[in-house]
């Protein structure tokens, strides 16, 4: 009787709130503080985000991704109060993701045959003008090309481009999330899109 | 709701999956700063042996030998465990490595001059040199580099004084007779004045030593004395000396003693040994 009292009373103040304008790290308070169910609020905020993420750096099928996504909001939910709040909840999450992803990865090779990347439009012509290859192909080819050459790319160059350019995460998000310092980041970029150039050049030969 | 929501939240309620405490946390954060401190602790104690035996490179034959390769590595090791430990804590991954590198020997270096100057190089080399047979501590290579009678070198304690001849014995126990004759009486005082000497000479036979020159025993730097037992006390009341080094050396005053280099061991036996 006590636990449906406390269920009706948590999901309650739960709905009461407008949760929507809450921020990540106010989330993480009251999961922690109040009812564990505001971390399903977290779940819907990063859930897509991190399917897309996982699928783009191993290639794996939906029904996969989804578990290794699963196990990582569980992660996540047993880790809470080690969330350092000085981070983004974003950056915290998809640290976790990434790791989890590599030890994975090290268990078992993930298969890395198709280039299945999937990027959205934006991200697609942001990236094209990044790397200066607009002028050589129509934009409805665009994708493909990219996916193809990113899936030929070597993976710690690969991670990269997916976390700045797709992901869209600024330099302190991926320091934040592969844990080097920003210095370095800056200089993988720079190093990850010369390879992507080299490959580009190679595979489409529009030099 | 979605699945994965779902089956997230139906997860976390079923196997009652709870966050893990803050205790766990700070436990985590602890164990690893602790790790990094021990780590340029030992980082710190190596140094201070390796100031240790490069404040002893003359007593050792040189620089070159005085190079303690095995404390060297172990420098080498503990900073690049720091770097790791500190890597891995929650924010030690902001900075560049060889910031971490850079610190982590400069405190190091610091630290070990310190223990150095406190003696704890000398103790810790001397403490393994107890401990670990096939380590060779610095005192014990000083020793055995004076216990070469076939090179011309050898040491030991006084036991008797006549004329023109000396009774000592050496590390390995084994009493020699030294032929002092060549030896000129200003420079005998100093055979009453020490328990312990070094003789510069040549070997005449298994038992028989020719001395050309005396040089007392100069205490190390840095080095760390250990207070001397009841049986030692005992011992050196009856004249026994258990430990060649052990005892207190003596410089005689009025006498300019130079530190005997290998090149000044040479000058000397050329000069001094030609017969």
């Amino acid at each position: 009787m006590r636990v449906i009292i406390d269920n009706v009373y948590n999901t309650f103040i739960f709905m009461s709130q407008d949760i929507q304008h809450i921020s990540d790290q106010e989330i993480v308070h009251k999961t922690l503080q109040e009812n564990p169910e505001f971390f399903g609020e977290l779940i819907d905020r990063y859930e897509q985000k991190l399917l897309r993420y996982v699928r783009r750096i191993t290639y794996i099928p939906k029904h996969e991704a989804e578990d290794i996504v699963q196990d990582v909001f569980i992660k996540a939910y047993e880790n809470l109060r080690g969330f350092d709040t000085s981070l983004s909840f974003s950056s915290w999450i998809y640290r976790i993701c990434y790791n989890h992803v590599i030890s994975l990865h090290r268990k078992k090779q993930t298969q890395k045959e198709k280039g299945l990347v999937e990027i959205e439009d934006i991200a697609l012509q942001n990236f094209a003008s990044e790397v200066d290859i607009l002028k050589d192909i129509h934009t409805t080819e665009l994708s493909e090309q990219i996916e193809t050459v990113v899936g030929k790319m070597s993976d710690g160059y690969r991670q990269i481009i997916i976390l700045r350019f797709f992901e869209e995460k600024s330099y302190e998000e991926i320091s934040d999330i592969l844990k080097k310092p920003m210095g370095t980041i800056a200089t993988l970029v720079s190093r990850a899109k010369k390879e992507f150039i080299t490959y580009w050049n190679t595979i489409y030969d529009f030099n | 709701m979605t699945s994965i929501k779902n089956n997230i939240l139906e997860k976390i309620k079923d196997n009652t999956i709870t966050p893990r405490t803050k205790l766990y946390f700070l436990l985590k954060k602890i164990s690893l700063w602790f790790l990094v401190v021990f780590t340029i602790f030992l980082g710190s104690l190596s140094f201070s042996v390796i100031l240790f035996s490069f404040a002893n490179a003359i007593e050792l034959g040189g620089f070159l030998k005085a190079l303690p390769i095995l404390w060297i590595l172990s420098l080498s090791v503990l900073i690049l465990a720091t770097h790791f430990f500190v890597r891995t804590t929650e924010k030690g991954y902001k900075y560049k490595w060889w910031i971490i590198i850079s610190s982590s020997i400069v405190v190091s270096l610091i630290l070990g001059s310190v223990l150095f100057a406190v003696k704890v190089g000398s103790f810790v080399d001397n403490a393994i040199g107890k401990r670990v047979s096939t380590y060779q501590a610095v005192p014990n290579q000083i020793e055995n580099r004076w216990n070469n009678p076939e090179d011309g070198l050898l040491s030991g304690v006084i036991i008797s004084i006549k004329d023109n001849s000396l009774v000592i014995r050496d590390n390995k126990d084994i009493m020699w007779n030294i032929d002092i004759a060549n030896i000129p009486e200003v420079d005998r005082e100093l055979l009453s004045q020490v328990q312990n000497i070094r003789i510069i000479g040549n070997i005449e036979d298994s038992s028989t030593f020719k001395a050309c020159t005396f040089i007392p025993w100069f205490p190390l730097a840095g080095e760390f004395k250990e207070p001397k037992t009841n049986l030692q006390k005992s011992f050196e009341q009856e004249g026994i000396y258990l430990e060649i080094l052990g005892s207190d050396p003596v410089v005689p005053p009025n006498k300019e003693f130079i530190y005997p280099s290998e090149r000044n061991i040479q000058e000397v036996r050329n000069s001094l040994c030609r017969n």
